[in-house]
């Protein structure tokens, strides 16, 4: 269960106050877009909340140390609005860091994987090239690739489907939808600006600024 | 003045703080990648050493030539030609001993501490640590740790490099230019040559590679959100590293002659 209780932080204008549970769906729709940033880096333990309290499955992540963090970024799969990318990696390496990283999987098994989840998203552009190189949605295909090979509970979006054209926020948001309904016990938070992006989303719960919506 | 000092000398003392924290998250990190990451940090690493020590080799070949050649001319000058064991004696203590360290040092900071910080400044500002982190990537782990081991073991290559170029360099040009027979300045150089000054050279090299990819780093992450901190962040790479390494080399140079 993710809760943020009563959290106060900094470049956030409203205090935060929603619990998502365990396998649920939610939207969270704030004022500016930064705050989405914000919320994503109180969720990944990078910033503390300035008051309340804030946990990821009992955890409260800015109280874990460096080692405890890096174990607990790995259970979270996290697609930035812009991808979120190493700019001097290529797509491939991008795509594969982590479970290359892992070094507990061998060579060709990254290969396999990693096609594997590019046909998932439906990618088919070139995996030499630079992220910069991408469009703003192929950004998001890649990084969703990539979260999908970490098979994380928590799925957190950010602005995943702002600024893209309906088709394309068709197909993300049913590459969501499918993923989230694969398991149980999968929990998908967007966090947003702009709610009309959500319209393809089916959300347990919306929370917008000052209180919680059923929807 | 005396605040101009006080803050020289805060500014120094925070530097040096700085690096010895780096340094020491930096070995930390080392142990770490025993247990996982070993593969990745081993392709990063393999990277620096190639962009430092391989992309640096055609500048260091050229200086050691010229260094070798240029030592060799002026102990010429000062000694005749039945000296030969002289000049073989003043290679090893002045080419091997001081300047091939320092000279390699010289190129790797201007090529690539100052590249070190800029790369990681940009990465900071553009929030690519934090993304690397948020896959469950420790940033000292896998961008500090092989630049700074890389970095390491291009220098003490370097070094070597260096060493032979310019002594061979200045025994031809003795040999063609002066007809200094090469025996009397081999004889000269094997005769103050030992482990220990090899092992001063080296250590040299490979401590000064160690700090100049420490203190690019501290400089790449000091960025904050602006980006005219980053070729900021590059200059004060290079001036750091500059007086450290000398320092460094002086405080080395004393330890081992005591």
């Amino acid at each position: 269960m993710v809760l943020f209780s009563q959290v106060i932080a900094a470049e956030v204008d409203s205090m935060l106050d929603f619990s998502v549970r365990r396998g649920s769906s939610a939207a969270i729709v704030v004022s500016r877009e930064i705050e989405t940033r914000v919320i994503v880096r109180l969720l990944t333990g990078f910033l503390p909340p300035l008051e309340g309290v804030l946990s990821v499955n009992d955890i409260q992540p800015y109280l874990l140390n460096d080692k405890e963090l890096s174990d607990f970024r790995k259970g979270i799969g996290v697609i930035y609005d812009d991808g979120g990318f190493i700019s001097n990696l290529n797509v491939w390496e991008n795509l594969t860091l982590q479970i290359s990283y892992e070094g507990i999987v061998r060579k060709s098994e990254i290969e396999e994987r990693g096609r594997k989840v590019l046909e998932v998203v439906g990618y088919d552009g070139s995996l030499s090239v630079l992220p910069n190189r991408l469009s703003m949605f192929e950004r998001r295909q890649i990084a969703f690739a990539r979260a999908l090979l970490k098979e994380p509970l928590l799925m957190v979006y950010q602005s995943t489907l702002d600024g893209l054209s309906r088709s394309e926020q068709k197909h993300l948001s049913s590459l969501a939808q499918s993923y989230h309904e694969q398991d149980a016990g999968r929990t998908s938070m967007y966090i947003t600006s702009n709610q009309d992006s959500l319209r393809g989303i089916q959300a347990d719960l919306i929370y917008n600024a000052g209180g919680a919506t059923p929807s | 003045m005396v605040s101009y000092l006080g803050r020289s000398a805060l500014a120094a003392y925070i530097t040096v703080a700085d690096l010895i924290t780096l340094l020491l998250s930096v070995f930390k990190s080392l142990v770490d990648t025993l247990v996982s990451g070993r593969r990745s940090v081993m392709q990063v690493c393999m990277r620096q050493v190639f962009f430092t020590g391989n992309e640096a080799f055609k500048v260091v070949f050229v200086i050691s030539i010229a260094v070798g050649i240029a030592i060799i001319s002026q102990m010429s000058n000062v000694t005749d030609a039945g000296r030969g064991s002289l000049i073989g004696k003043v290679f090893v203590w002045v080419v091997i001993r001081e300047l091939a360290p320092l000279i390699t040092a010289l190129v790797v900071i201007a090529r690539s501490g100052s590249a070190i910080a800029i790369e990681l400044g940009q990465m900071k500002l553009k929030g690519e640590i934090e993304y690397l982190e948020t896959l469950g990537i420790p940033g000292e782990q896998y961008l500090l740790l092989p630049r700074v081991v890389g970095v390491g073991i291009a220098l003490f290559v370097l070094n070597a490099y260096f060493n032979l170029i310019a002594v061979s360099s200045g025994l031809l040009v003795s040999w063609l230019g002066w007809q200094i027979p090469l025996s009397h300045i081999k004889q000269g150089i094997i005769s103050v040559l030992s482990l220990r000054e090899l092992l001063i050279s080296s250590s040299k090299s490979l401590l000064f590679g160690v700090v100049i990819a420490a203190l690019g780093c501290n400089a790449g992450l000091r960025v904050g959100d602006s980006i005219t901190q980053i070729p900021q962040a590059g200059t004060k790479s290079v001036i750091h590293s500059l007086v450290i390494v000398f320092i460094l080399d002086v405080l080395i140079s004393f330890t081992f002659i005591f």
